[in-house]
């Protein structure tokens, strides 16, 4: 889009990585008792670093894999306390990266309208 | 930004860099002497500063981004100081255009 630069196309890319983490951790949260499951994990910050610097904030695979942590007897290894902690950073953090995005939206806003 | 054009573009347009044909009247020396900045150096460097500040915010911006922010203060100080001092640029140039439209409505 016209309006948007390289940090908006970043804070976007975060957005859908922190939202992809929270969605996994609630899959997790919901196969807490599940036999066989294996807790989800969401990466997308390594590649992020690097699609910035490279200047293509949006061209950023987000990869979910599998836990290799050690299973219990029924074969699941989610750690439900990890889980919710993850969530609450992961919602701390996205709030943040909402706020960013805002901030830039208003100074796009200010110096279009001119007051 | 990308959509803000380099500055450098700005501080060689010609109406930056225009000389006033009539000198002020309380410099009768030499017409090249100066006392302080001249408002053209003046506005150039107020806005090469906006423009670093605004280079600063989208730095703390992708740090925040990638995660890699530890000190989310220092962003959320930054990015307001940012908000301000755009918005005092924009009243600055309003200001400055109602100025402009005023003389030229003035009866010679």
């Amino acid at each position: 889009m016209i309006v948007s630069d390289a940090t908006m196309r970043a804070l976007h890319t975060a957005l859908t990585g922190l939202n992809a983490r929270r969605q996994a951790a609630e899959d997790n949260i919901a196969n807490v008792e599940t036999a066989g499951y294996t807790a989800k994990k969401v990466d997308f910050e390594d590649s992020l670093r690097t699609a910035i610097e490279r200047g293509e904030p949006r061209a950023v695979d987000i990869s979910v894999t599998r836990s290799l942590a050690p299973t219990r007897m029924n074969g699941n290894n989610v750690a439900i306390d990890e889980e919710m902690v993850g969530l609450t950073e992961t919602a701390l953090r996205h709030q943040l990266v909402v706020e960013g995005m805002n901030t830039k939206f208003r100074l796009l806003r200010t110096s279009i309208v001119g007051q | 930004m990308a959509i803000i054009p380099p500055l450098g573009a700005v501080g060689a347009s010609p109406a930056v860099a225009f000389e006033p044909a009539v000198r002020p009247l309380t410099s009768p020396g030499s017409a090249d002497e100066k006392d302080g900045v001249d408002f053209g150096t003046a506005v150039v460097n107020a806005l090469e500063n906006l423009q670093a500040s605004h280079a600063t915010t989208d730095r703390l911006a992708e740090a925040a981004a990638t995660g890699d922010l530890r000190a989310v203060e220092d962003y959320m100080v930054m990015a307001t100081e940012t908000q301000l001092a755009t918005q005092l640029t924009v009243a600055v140039r309003n200001r400055a255009v109602e100025s402009f439209n005023e003389i030229m409505r003035m009866q010679v």
